[in-house]
């Protein structure tokens, strides 16, 4: 599904944003992608969605290779894979039925098509009975499961979820991620960046923990206890377990056993 | 084809979702075709003047009195064989003198006397077909022993030639330039209507939409608005040809070519330029702002 090879990301303006990472997801994982701000999870996530290429080092998704991607080639990428955005990215003027809707008709799919497929996808995430409505007449967590409906659509193989939890009331948090985990259930690959800790000790998920463009830990176990106390920091955490037993201690729990 | 449905019908509804900004276009681009259309009015009509003048591409030979009737007949038969005489008409001495009576009729009297002894002499009006060939055709026509003299406007009407092809070529650039401007002035607005749906191609392009797919709706939308512009300006320069054409048959007593005749011209002129203007420039603002990496899926955060 996603395979990073010693990638390294230098921005024009000479940020270094990712170093030397090296990853691997395979089809039906569910990853969490934690790591503070300007850690280097955005530029993780564009480099799956082909929206940035690798300064060095080796990327591919769902049998794309990014670094040779042709311009014509991404939105047959995209189709493969349903983005899910903090801030939701829905158009007001649609209503809920069409945002979903408009996904379908981008890869030309028949009018019989869509009149089946978006309300069994709206059934899904629970709000068919507002496929009426505009978004702006919505919740925060209803807004976000409208973009989950609109990522889901298509039938992607991938979810790519950026935060999908940061605009939204805390006790909605969990019905998005368990919505997320019903669909990796079904067999969807989920990557999921965020910075709530709190999350990734309630859903016991793989975790892979990006500091300073540095692939600090890749947990497959989540191993972080039970008893760990709210708000507990995952980067924190690991960081100090790497001062303390140094790289490789981490890596090894790792699933391919990266850095 | 369900696609293209759609998308036509997107492109449609941006005109009203973007009422204000769709306005402004149909009204620029208007104003630049009626300018267009004004311009190639003149021209046409200009064009229709000098017409007449150039088809003086006629040479007169005139024959020496003592041929006879036999003579006239011979030489209207070998006229009539010349490769490059299109038409010969025989003028007798007593048509051209009532004719020369007739177009100055204020010293009528003064010629009366002469129809007893004419001093015109009888000629041959003949209508050359290559003009490149003209000096040949003259040179021959010259030698006959029966041609007394041959005279020809072919420098003026040369000339004329000439000043048409002039105007033509200013009228064309005035044209060409005033579609330039049409189409940079429609892709301009297109550019701000574009920043306004920034957030929906951002969108578009994050679900995996093709450039085609986003551009399209967008140029549907320029080509209808260079449309309706092209349907006013047509009605618009209706209403102003008639006008002028009124006050000039007054004032003047000039007589503009009927618009009737230039209906279909105009107005076909009116839409590829509409049509071209908008789907062109639309499409030229779009494809740029796809290509230096606009709509990209973080764009519009």
């Amino acid at each position: 599904m996603v395979q990073l090879k010693n990638v390294s990301k230098v921005y024009d303006n000479g940020t270094v944003a990712l170093k030397d990472i090296s990853l691997s997801i395979g089809k039906g994982e569910f990853v969490f992608i934690v790591g503070a701000s300007g850690a280097g999870k955005s530029t993780f996530l564009k480099m799956i969605i082909a929206e940035e290429k690798p300064t060095s080092g080796e990327v591919l998704v769902n049998d794309y290779s990014i670094n040779k991607i042709k311009r014509r080639e991404i939105p047959y990428l995209r189709r493969t894979m349903g983005i899910v955005f903090q801030d939701f990215r829905l158009i007001n003027k649609m209503t809920v039925y069409e945002n979903v809707a408009f996904v379908m008709r981008v890869t030309g799919a028949s009018p019989k098509s869509i009149k089946k497929r978006v309300p069994y996808v709206l059934g899904l995430v629970g709000l068919l009975h507002k496929a009426k409505c505009k978004p702006n007449e919505l919740s925060g967590g209803e807004q976000q499961r409208v973009g989950l409906a609109r990522a889901l659509v298509n039938n992607p193989s991938m979810i790519v979820a950026d935060e999908p939890t940061g605009n939204i009331d805390p006790k909605l948090t969990y019905e998005i991620i368990e919505l997320l985990s019903e669909i990796n259930r079904r067999g969807t690959t989920v990557v999921m960046v965020t910075h709530e800790h709190e999350l990734i000790r309630q859903f016991r998920h793989r975790v892979v923990v990006i500091d300073d463009g540095y692939l600090i830990a890749d947990d497959e176990n989540n191993s972080v206890p039970d008893d760990t106390p709210e708000f507990y920091d995952y980067t924190a955490e690991y960081k100090y377990s790497m001062n303390k037993f140094g790289p490789d201690s981490i890596a090894d729990s790792g699933k391919e056993g990266d850095r | 084809m369900n696609s293209f449905r759609y998308l036509f019908k997107e492109g449609l509804k941006n005109i009203f979702s973007n009422s204000l900004m769709s306005f402004a276009s149909f009204g620029v681009l208007s104003c630049c075709l009626i300018m267009i259309g004004c311009s190639t009015l003149f021209v046409l009509n200009i064009n229709e003047a000098f017409k007449s003048v150039e088809s003086q591409n006629v040479m007169k030979a005139y024959i020496k009195s003592e041929a006879t009737q036999q003579d006239i007949d011979a030489l209207a038969i070998r006229f009539k064989e010349m490769d490059n005489i299109e038409n010969s008409v025989f003028v007798s001495s007593d048509e051209a003198l009532k004719s020369f009576t007739e177009s100055n009729d204020d010293y009528a009297k003064a010629f009366e006397s002469l129809v007893y002894d004419n001093p015109l002499p009888a000629s041959f009006e003949l209508t050359i077909k290559d003009l490149t060939k003209y000096q040949t055709t003259y040179n021959e026509v010259s030698g006959i022993s029966l041609v007394e003299k041959v005279s020809s406007q072919y420098d003026l009407a040369q000339k004329l030639i000439g000043m048409r092809r002039m105007i033509a070529i200013i009228s064309l650039w005035i044209v060409g330039l005033l579609a330039l401007v049409s189409l940079f002035i429609i892709s301009n607005m297109v550019r701000v209507t574009m920043h306004s749906r920034r957030l929906e191609i951002s969108i578009m392009k994050s679900v995996g939409a093709t450039d085609s797919f986003i551009v399209f709706p967008f140029m549907v939308e320029g080509i209808l608005i260079g449309l309706f512009s092209a349907a006013a300006s047509f009605f618009a320069i209706w209403y102003i040809y008639y006008n002028a054409g009124g006050v000039l048959m007054d004032t003047l007593g000039t007589q503009v070519i009927p618009f009737e005749r230039l209906m279909v011209p105009i107005a076909v002129l009116f839409a590829v330029i509409g049509m071209i203007a908008g789907g062109i420039g639309s499409r030229m603002s779009i494809r740029k702002y796809l290509r230096s990496g606009g709509g990209s899926v973080y764009d519009a955060i």
